[in-house]
């Protein structure tokens, strides 16, 4: 017997395991999209069902302010699920009354679309939520099927806006945008669609400073309830408010509603999902989309650390690309700022905190937006376009777009009868060095057909205008890409002015790199 | 004076010596040299003059003899003349000393050669002649005899004497050996004893004769010593021989022996050595000292101590004479001190004194029988036994003391740590049944682990919580117990001990209780029994022998399968633990080149999985034919993972994990690089053993591989006792090959050890210190305590969590998450254990699944088929604050859950999320019959839109429900409703199949019942299983009684 061989193997295995647990130690893991940090995404393909909240809502028993909520069945086969409303009202003191719920079935056909009315929902419930001053409305869709996406759109005298509905209740929401003037009413839709209470914090950001009004703080949401804050009842005007909506317990859904109503100032309506998902990098695909508009983009620091943001506006003309030089910005703690790019008399962004950049374009450049945050303080990014009165109205905001997508859906807005839809389509490469080939697809009678594709080089975009699209009562547009991309609809039409982005599929979404800018 | 003719040898090997010294001996033509016999005589007693007529009695033919007189107090030359009348008689006005006394010969000497000797030994008459003649033959400088008892010459004093590196001397023959002839060949010596001593008189002046600074004592070694500095021969001829009587120092110096001894020593070593030598020995020799005083003060032997370094400061006074010595020697120096190290002994020589001593008493008692020695080797046996006493007292306090809180206060429910029923009657009726509740019911054979702790519970009275105790906390002690014991073939209390005390150190239990690992501890307790049982059925040495006898040799490997299917009834995987241990073994003893035995390592092996297959029957066979998931037996792989560094230290939690936690490995390394013989194989094969196990439990808790091999606590179980039994082997190989070694780094091996072990024992004393080992002050008993108020046995519980937190069994959900379904009830053992999921409940796992994917916010109304009211995410392994391991579940997973539109969130301690399904369905409830089996069977969405009540309130067992009826449908939802009847006024109703898992039946309003009956075939086979348990027992202890 012998010693050496024993002892040789021994330490031969233990330095054996101690190589590979070194080799093993050296694996990074591998980053991967969280697709809940996007209020709207459509499910997966191999999941078997989809929920969708949509809490802004208001319907009058004229229905001339309604709740409509366009359910988009993009598979073979019919589908059936239901829609629960969620009604409530303002009592004398402008608290929030809450109503039994309502649920009603649909069915849709096979690559059809439904728009159902909570007008009609609501008119066979509670008297009281009949009145002339209407009722608060939210809206629950529940499918056990995969292929669905809902959106939803305020009508009203004032205008129509649309937005997708959220696939997502979370613990935290962020308005960057926001506008408390006289004739404006700024509404703060909170839904609670689950068998726990929720309690919520809501706090705003003006020039002088972040404010929590008591009776918004520590805010009971009953479980199952709608619930409604009226944010230009409670804070003092403003022009630009920013909003944060924390929960204490549970998770809500928020969403931003503003009728602009003043005869002197921009005239429409606009409604927006918040963020719950605060971001370093945000996309605008769509940037100077309604010539003579006004246009800025809110950045809003909610955190508590300072943010190093730079503004840039991507010229899609290749021969003045660089032209424009970025904008730096130096937000604080709890802070918003406002680029302006364009502006009009009665644009609602007076501000201590503003940088008018309007002279960093030259009318008729058509661009995209990027914001980012350098210094890994992430931030949350809105755009505000209002049209003068002068020239017609429309008010519209937009949150800005942090993950691409290989395919994404938008729901177009119910267009008027007989009504040709005018707007653009913007979708925007954010890679910084891939390629991605687009393709659009349209629903006709025998399945979607192909109606454009381009190659997209890195950080590039492509407008199409709705008409060359040859849209005709077509529901819905599906932009299919070989690397993700970013999509954004802006509508002009009778009804107003509307700008919506994609909804994506779960699965496909993707973050790009964080961008340098040169 | 007889004159006998003297015969010289002239020899050729003579050598060039120092200046002034050695010169060959004039011994031409048959002219003899002259000798002068130098005595010192200071009041000699009455044996004097023996001592003076053995010198006249010498038959060599030239002697002067010159007596010296240091001084007597009585008169010494009329005695020498009456008997030597020719000698010389030198009488000194003082006693300086021996030392000084002889050198008075420097100036007498007239001789060639000359011997000094005491006066009191009795010189053989040829014992002159014989001096001379060796020194001639061997041109030798100095030449001693052997040296016999005065009073019984067939007993050995000295045949010259070896010396360590510090000078420490030891005989070459032992005290009071017999003299049979075994020391009779001339050998080279370091030193010869003082008393009979003849050099060549050159020589002696060149020494400048002995160091007077030595009274007595050490003054032979010192001339000795520089004696082979010159490079002169130092020898013993044994055939010359002389009587001692070993008195005269004492009479020099009395009772201050030790004290002159120690002084002396040092004085030669700080002179004696070279500049290098003395730089790298006197360190050693302080080291020595410090250690030796060490053990002193142990032993309480003050007074050492003193002397110790009382020696050093005496040398510190004279360093001057010192130095003088050292330049005197130098000048003189004809060999460098590497060879004249090589004329020492290595090693240390107190150390080799103890070890020989050890050794000899036991060889003395084997070869003679001696009364003495044996009556020594009883003392000795006492002594140990004593010593077990006292360490196996420490190690129950030890684990009392760490244990108190888990004893006197409360063992929480955390983990594997089950609770058990308030009396043994739930388990025994769960033994009784065939149906299994968990999942959604299932009929399945039981579990004679109900049986076992159920006979248990009544064996104690009914005392439940004694029991739960006995078999979590009691597993340590069993553990320690089969240590003790499956060392004891070494027959060393030592090795024992060590291995008591390193198993018992060993993190592994208590990172077990830690961690609520309780197949972690069972294998930990089963662990040394299992290797006792495999090492003696495969007659491994010193285990068995080949020769034994086959029905022996059967019957270890039927205990051997009886341990593994009682260990298996906790944990399964104890098999591959005995695979870690076995391939270990087979590793290690080719490693060393030793195959013997292999063969039948492996059969025993073989058969003992086999006989323990055949006593957990009927689960085994169906592991074996795929019907059961892996994943129910080892859970899933990953979790957190411990650092490979942890895992070297045994550590899975807190306990091991400081620096105290190699000292673990210290012991057992030392085995590999000292031991010889089959110690060698054993530490070898245990080392194989726990770097297997340590591997295998890397790979496991890896999340890299997709290798799930349960707790990890079960798989260093192995290495916890391969390195005890290794650590064992060390203390055998300090004990017996120690000695074997040149000295080199293992003389150092003692400290080493010592302090490997301390440490060792000081990391298990820290984690006592909590006195519950670090487990959670409380469990979940109360969190989920609240389920058994809600009807418990008409609702169940999704549990999702990882396996290390969740409070019961469970099944891989996803590769890292576990899930299982059981009644809504507080966890306990009956749950236990879980068997595969049955398909309604994978039915189950999927709808959960797809609920996560994002496929539905009605996880509620989806899981209400299945009777489950309530979903709880584990997170941690006790409610919060307690809780002491944490594994947080995906974000995800919570949102998507608190998403869901039916489930409520019930207000608990963190720590474990519990969210009440409000769409639930009793899983026992009344429906309207006509929509309840209506034809088609209504969906889901159709039956939850009718009214429902629970149904049959009236629970006696989870098998026995009975009461009104207020509609005339009975829905029940299990998985496999085969076996349960619904009967109602005396008349059986029949089922009807409706929805997902559930079954209904028409039933009149009024009183009915729900009754499961047994399976009679899995009944048959649970009654046959315990048969053949009693069966294997019976036999075994019969064997063990006939065969002891």
């Amino acid at each position: 017997m012998s010693r050496g061989p024993t002892i040789f193997l021994l330490v031969l295995v233990v330095a054996g395991l101690l190589f590979a647990d070194r080799v093993r130690s050296d694996a990074t893991p591998v980053d991967v999209a969280n697709p809940d940090s996007v209020a709207a995404t459509s499910q997966s393909n191999n999941a078997t069902g989809s929920t969708w909240y949509c809490p802004a809502g208001l319907t009058t028993p004229d229905a001339s302010t309604d709740h409509l909520v366009t359910i988009t069945n993009n598979t073979d086969r019919a589908l059936t699920g239901s829609l629960t409303a969620f009604p409530s009202l303002f009592d004398t003191l402008g608290e929030s009354v809450t109503f039994d719920r309502a649920v009603q079935t649909v069915s849709v056909e096979p690559q059809a679309q439904v728009t159902l009315s909570a007008s009609a929902i609501v008119a066979l419930l509670d008297p009281t939520l009949n009145g002339d001053t209407g009722a608060f409305v939210g809206a629950l869709v529940e499918f056990d099927a995969e292929g669905i996406e809902v959106a939803h759109t305020l009508v009203s005298p004032l205008g129509t806006d649309t937005g997708p509905c959220a696939t997502t209740a979370d613990s935290g929401w962020w308005f960057a945008s926001g506008t408390t003037t006289v004739g404006v009413r700024h509404l703060l839709f909170l839904l609670n669609p689950f068998p726990d209470d929720a309690v919520v914090d809501v706090t705003f950001v003006t020039d002088e400073g972040a404010r929590s009004p008591g009776s918004f703080a520590g805010r009971l949401l009953p479980a199952r309830t709608l619930t409604v804050l009226d944010v230009s009842a409670t804070v003092s005007i403003w022009e630009q408010v920013a909003a944060t909506v924390t929960t204490r317990s549970g998770r809500v859904v928020a969403e931003r509603v503003q009728f602009f109503a003043d005869d002197a100032g921009p005239y429409g309506v606009s409604m927006a999902l918040g963020a719950n998902d605060l971001g370093e990098q945000w996309f605008f695909p769509l940037g100077g989309a309604v010539s003579g508009a006004g246009e800025s983009y809110v950045i809003f620091n909610p955190g508590d650390d300072p943010a190093e943001v730079e503004f840039q506006a991507n010229l899609d003309s290749l021969d003045r690309a660089g032209d424009v030089a970025p904008v730096s910005l130096d937000i604080g703690p709890r802070e918003r700022w406002i680029v302006n790019l364009s502006t009009h008399e009665n644009h609602p962004v007076e501000s201590l905190a503003a940088v008018d950049a309007t002279d960093l374009l030259a009318p008729g450049d058509r661009f995209s937006v990027t914001v980012r945050s350098f210094n890994d303080v992430p931030i949350a990014v809105e755009r505000l376009t209002t049209i003068s009165p002068v020239i017609g109205a429309g008010v519209t905001t937009t949150l800005g777009i942090q993950q691409g997508s290989t395919d994404q859906l938008i729901a177009l807005p119910p267009a008027g009868s007989g009504e040709a839809r005018s707007g653009s389509l913007g979708i925007l490469n954010p890679s910084g060095d891939s390629i991605s080939r687009v393709q659009i697809f349209v629903p006709g009678e025998s399945g979607e057909t192909l109606r454009e594709e381009v190659e997209l080089a890195p950080r590039r975009r492509a407008v199409f205008p709705l008409d060359s699209l040859s849209l005709g009562q077509a529901g819905w547009i599906r932009i299919t890409s070989t690397v993700g991309t970013m999509a954004e609809l802006v509508t002009l039409e009778n009804a107003g002015l509307s700008s919506t982005v994609s909804v994506p599929v779960a699965e496909t979404l993707s973050v790009p790199d964080l961008l340098s800018f040169d | 004076m007889d004159k006998v003719p003297l015969t010289l040898v002239e020899s050729d090997d003579s050598e060039e010596l120092g200046e002034g010294a050695m010169k060959r001996p004039e011994t031409t033509g048959g002219a003899v040299p002259r000798v002068t016999i130098a005595m010192v005589a200071h009041n000699p007693g009455a044996w004097f003059d023996e001592a003076l007529t053995s010198i006249r009695t010498q038959d060599y033919p030239a002697i002067d003899v010159v007596v010296i007189d240091p001084a007597s107090d009585i008169a010494v030359a009329p005695r020498v003349h009456k008997v030597l009348p020719e000698a010389t008689i030198v009488p000194l006005v003082t006693n300086q000393g021996f030392a000084k006394t002889a050198n008075t010969m420097l100036e007498h000497s007239s001789g060639r050669y000359l011997l000094i000797c005491h006066d009191d030994v009795a010189l053989a008459p040829d014992c002159v002649r014989r001096l001379v003649e060796e020194a001639v033959r061997s041109n030798a400088g100095v030449v001693g005899p052997k040296l016999l008892d005065w009073n019984d010459p067939n007993r050995i004093l000295h045949v010259g004497f070896t010396a360590d590196k510090t000078g420490a001397v030891s005989d070459i023959a032992e005290p009071g050996e017999f003299d049979q002839e075994q020391h009779d060949a001339v050998r080279d010596v370091f030193a010869v004893p003082g008393a009979v001593t003849l050099l060549r008189s050159d020589l002696f002046t060149a020494l400048g004769g002995f160091d007077e600074a030595m009274i007595a004592h050490g003054e032979d070694l010192d001339l000795c010593w520089r004696a082979h500095a010159l490079g002169a021969r130092v020898l013993i001829n044994p055939a010359a021989t002389a009587r001692h009587r070993e008195d005269l120092s004492s009479r020099v110096v009395g009772h201050q022996r030790d004290r002159f001894a120690q002084r002396h020593r040092i004085r030669s070593l700080l002179s004696n050595y070279g500049l290098w030598h003395t730089l790298r020995v006197v360190p050693q020799a302080l080291a020595v000292t410090f250690v030796s005083a060490i053990i002193a003060l142990l032993q309480g032997r003050i007074g050492d101590i003193a002397t110790m370094f009382g020696a050093w400061l005496w040398n510190l006074k004279s360093v001057g004479s010192i130095f003088k010595r050292r330049r005197q020697l130098s000048k003189t120096r004809q060999i460098d001190d590497g060879e004249v190290r090589a004329l020492q002994q290595p090693g240390f020589e107190g150390v080799s004194a103890w070890r020989r001593s050890r050794a000899d008493r036991r060889e003395s008692i084997a070869t003679t029988g001696s009364v003495v020695a044996a009556v020594s080797a009883a003392r000795e046996r006492r002594r140990w036994i004593q010593v077990s006493v006292l360490v196996w007292i420490g190690v129950a306090a030890v684990l009392l003391f760490g244990s108190r809180g888990l004893i006197f206060d409360s063992l929480p429910i955390v983990n594997e740590f089950a609770g058990f029923p308030d009396s043994p009657r739930p388990l025994l009726t769960e033994w009784g049944t065939t149906w299994r509740s968990t999942g959604l019911g299932s009929e399945a054979p039981s579990s004679p682990l109900h049986f076992l702790l159920g006979f248990a519970g009544i064996a104690l009275f009914g005392q439940m919580g004694l029991l739960r105790l006995l078999v979590t906390v009691g597993l340590v002690l069993v553990g320690t117990i089969g240590m003790y014991r499956c060392l004891a073939p070494f027959r060393s209390p030592q090795a024992q001990l060590v291995g008591l005390v390193l198993y018992a150190a060993a993190p592994v239990p208590y990172n077990s209780f830690y961690a609520g690992s309780w197949s972690g501890l069972a294998v930990y307790a089963a662990m040394p029994w299992i290797a006792r049982r495999l090492a003696t059925a495969a007659s491994l040495a010193p285990f068995g022998d080949e020769e034994q006898r086959l029905t022996r040799r059967f019957g270890d490997v039927a205990l051997l399968g009886l341990v593994l299917a009682i260990t298996a009834l906790i944990e399964p995987l104890v098999a591959v633990a005995l695979a870690i241990l076995v391939v270990g073994w087979v590793l290690g003893a080719l490693a060393t080149s030793w195959p013997s035995g292999l063969g039948r390592l492996l059969a025993s092996a073989l058969m003992g999985v086999v006989i323990a297959a055949l006593l957990s029957l009927p689960g085994s066979l169906a592991l074996v034919r795929g019907d059961l998931a892996w994943s129910s037996i080892a859970g899933v792989s990953g979790g957190e993972d411990p650092t490979l560094f942890e895992l070297m230290r045994l550590a899975t939690g807190p306990h091991g994990r400081g620096a105290f936690g190699w000292a673990l490995a210290v012991l057992p390394a030392l085995a590999l690089v000292l031991a010889f013989g089959h110690r060698l194989i054993w530490a070898a094969r245990s080392w194989f053993a726990a770097v297997l196990a340590v591997a295998a439990a890397w790979a496991a808790t890896s999340n890299g591989f997709d290798l799930a091999l349960g707790d990890p606590e079960v798989l260093l179980a192995p290495a916890a006792f391969s390195l005890a039994f290794a650590g064992a082997m060390g203390a055998l190989a300090f004990t017996n090959d120690l000695r074997r070694h040149r000295f080199g780094w293992r003389q150092f091996v003692p400290f080493v050890a010592l302090g490997a072990l301390t440490l060792t024992t000081l990391g298990g004393l820290a984690g006592s210190v909590d006195g519950r080992w670090q487990m959670p002050t409380a469990g979940y008993e109360s969190v989920f305590g609240f389920f058994d108020d809600k009807a418990p046995a008409h609702s169940r519980i999704l549990w999702l969590g990882d396996r290390d937190v969740l409070p019961v069994d469970g099944w891989d959900f996803d590769g890292s998450l576990s899930w299982s379904i059981t009644q809504a009830r507080r966890p306990t053992v009956v749950d236990l254990p879980f068997g595969n999921p049955d398909p309604a409940a994978r039915e189950v796992r999927e709808t959960v699944a797809d609920t996560l994917a994002g496929a539905s916010s009605r996880l509620g109304q989806r899981l209400a088929p299945a009777g489950i009211r309530y979903v709880v995410v584990v997170e941690a392994n006790a409610p919060r604050p307690f809780g002491t391991v944490e594994r947080p579940v995906d974000d995800a997973v919570l949102r998507r859950l608190s998403e869901q539109l039916d489930l409520v969130r019930v207000e608990v301690r963190g720590g474990a999320t519990i969210l009440e399904n409000r769409a639930y369905v009793p899983m026992v409830a009344s429906f309207p019959a006509d929509i309840l089996l209506s034809e088609p069977p209504p969906t889901l969405r159709q039956l939850l839109g009718v009214p429902f009540t629970l149904a049959l309130p009236e629970v006696r067992s989870l098998r026995d429900y009975s009461g009104s009826l207020d509609q005339d449908g009975v829905w029940l939802a299990v998985n496999d409703p085969s076996n349960w009847q619904v009967s109602s006024g005396g008349e059986v109703l029949s089922p009807s199949p409706v929805l997902g898992p559930g079954v209904g039946y028409r039933a009149p309003l009024g009183s009915a019942r729900l009754e499961h009956r047994n399976d009679s075939r899995l009944m048959i086979a649970a009654i046959v299983q315990l048969g053949v348990w009693a069966v294997v027992v019976t036999v075994l202890v019969l064997g063990r009684r006939r065969n002891p």
